[in-house]
């Protein structure tokens, strides 16, 4: 009952009145309405009660959200430094921690005196680097390009590093990076596997990462890349700038993405499924567009801002994004269970929060962990 | 929204200390909010970024008289607005910017559905609602809802009387009740 009053309330407001009402409520939301006004306001709201339950729904469906895209804005820094740089600007303070232990001067900022500083520290790091990081064993390799220097993440973990060239990347959980000898002097070489975001520094020797048999090669641009060795395609998604792609096993053809713009390859064009049904088969290759969700933000890159996304993906495949970004292992009891459609967003911490809001999603199953296992069933 | 002591601070060190660590949180803050707002006018992401970098530069450069600006914040918008000019007309060979031409892009003011118990229904016409605004209104709404200025502060960004601020938040707030009563209604009839 009370709440079909409320609906013809809202029917009898006179519509001047209405936007009265509104003109006076936006003063109150951004505290510039002055004392006559606040009093016109609550008269106004005296005079229809049901109209402030409408308002406060608004400004609580209006709350602005806190922005979580810190990441895009440090790499941007990354790039204003390099700009300041040109204009004789140096923030030694903000270098590596190596560096800034070495300095001992009072004034925070100099000029160009302070530049012989970052090549030492960065010669310092890498050297570091090939002390603790694992050497991996040799591979068939061009003869000057033994592996120099090595990254990886263990499943669960995320790592950002700056190599020798400035170029900045961030390492998703269970991913190596290396990069061979010379590296920034002859050649810009590196190979992945797993999953990364770079933001290339623009240089005159052409960056390029292999990545299963797909070759990339960039000029100064921000892109994401997915090869993990058991998934079955190769993933580039672009955001600035321009990349080439080319495949082993398609000698000869070459793709180019423009902003936005992601290419999808099959990692085994011989072995692609054809169902007899429907005489379909899977692409050699996708070129498609990158994909945003209602909010904007991008879906491929969603990791690099510690966001779990999946839209419609079965239980299966999230499970297997899941295992990688906790560092667990996951199985399922029951088929049905690993068929379901889910979609949400998390920037959650633990597994049991995260399986727990996608119960909430109205997703029928039990979850049981034993250590770093994990069983799904009905 | 930006606190208000946190901004002082920061700039207090960088006016007074050539704080580089509070320039660089200076730069975070800002730097989303200012690119988006500067692509309102460039069209162009990059471009935008570029302006965003210009205006840090700037600010820099100039760090000895901030600590005389008397409202920071919707001074680094001012000089966004002026240098985002500037760039549109390098890069469009003396384009003109007109407000009704402005790309308005708003993205954190929309809830999450779960978080928000609203339906997914709703939130798209939320969305559709404000995305039909007129360019100029969402702008204005946007400046005053996302990045926080006050009607005034528009105002003078924007070279507008206050009374057409006014005016234009007002048809904002109604059209998006609207959206979001359409629903209700229906919800309760159910």
């Amino acid at each position: 009952m009370g709440v079909s009053l409320f609906f013809i309330v809202l029917i009898i407001f006179p519509a001047m009145s209405q936007s009265l009402f509104w003109n006076l409520f936006a003063k109150k939301l951004t505290g510039e309405a002055s004392s006559e006004e606040l009093l016109e306001l609550e008269n106004l709201i005296r005079q229809n009660p049901g109209i402030v339950y409408h308002a406060e729904h608004v400004q609580h469906i209006l709350q602005v959200n806190p922005s979580q895209d810190a990441y895009e804005s440090e790499l941007a820094f990354e790039m204003h430094l390099n700009k300041l740089k040109e204009n004789g600007i140096t923030f030694p303070e903000l270098e590596t921690a190596l560096s800034s232990s070495a300095i001992d001067q009072p004034t925070p900022y100099s000029k160009s005196k302070r530049k012989w500083f970052i090549p030492v520290a960065v010669l310092t790091v890498l050297l570091i680097a090939a002390f603790i990081w694992n050497q991996a064993p040799e591979k068939t390799k061009p003869v000057d390009e033994r592996n120099y220097g090595e990254v990886s993440t263990k499943p669960g973990s995320k790592t950002k590093l700056v190599l020798p060239d400035s170029t900045v990347v961030w390492l998703n959980a269970g991913s190596k990076l290396t990069y061979s000898d010379n590296f920034g002097i002859t050649n810009r070489n590196t190979t992945l596997t797993g999953e990364a975001f770079f933001d290339v520094k623009k240089g005159t020797i052409p960056f390029i990462i292999h990545a299963n048999a797909v070759h990339i090669k960039v000029m100064g641009t921000a892109f994401n890349v997915k090869a993990y060795p058991n998934e079955k395609t190769t993933e580039t998604s672009l955001l600035r700038g321009r990349v080439e792609i080319t495949f082993d096993k398609r000698p000869g053809e070459k793709w180019i993405l423009k902003p936005n713009e992601k290419l999808i390859l099959n990692n085994d064009p011989e072995k692609l499924e054809t169902t007899s049904i429907d005489k379909k088969s899977e692409p050699v290759y996708v070129m498609g567009n990158i994909t945003r969700t209602l909010d904007s933000t991008i879906l491929e890159t969603s990791w690099v801002e510690n966001k779990l996304i999946f839209q419609d993906e079965s239980f299966a495949d999230i499970a297997k994004k899941m295992e990688r970004w906790y560092g667990v292992n996951i199985t399922f009891k029951d088929e049905t269970v690993a068929n379901y459609h889910l979609y949400g967003s998390f920037t959650t911490e633990t597994i049991n929060e995260a399986l727990d809001a996608l119960k909430t999603t109205g997703s029928k199953f039990t979850y049981k962990i034993e250590g770093q296992n994990i069983t799904i069933a009905k | 929204m930006i606190p208000a002591s946190l901004l002082n601070k920061l700039i207090y060190r960088i006016a007074f200390d050539d704080d580089a660590i509070a320039y660089k949180e200076l730069f975070l803050l800002y730097h989303k909010p200012l690119v988006n707002f500067s692509s309102t006018i460039t069209k162009s992401k990059e471009s935008a970024e570029e302006v965003v970098s210009d205006v840090f530069l700037k600010l820099w450069n100039t760090r000895g008289t901030l600590s005389r600006v008397e409202n920071f914040h919707l001074y680094i918008y001012i000089i966004t607005k002026n240098l985002s000019i500037n760039r549109l007309q390098k890069d469009k060979k003396d384009q003109a910017f007109s407000l009704d031409d402005a790309v308005v892009e708003i993205k954190n003011i929309y809830p999450n559905a779960d978080e928000k118990m609203i339906t997914a229904e709703m939130l798209r016409r939320l969305h559709d609602a404000i995305e039909q605004l007129p360019p100029k209104c969402r702008l204005i709404f946007k400046l005053i809802k996302e990045d926080g200025l006050k009607h005034k502060e528009v105002a003078e960004l924007l070279q507008l009387s206050l009374k057409t601020v006014e005016n234009q938040m007002t048809i904002a707030l109604k059209k998006i009740a609207d959206s979001i009563q359409f629903n209700l209604t229906r919800s309760i009839l159910n």
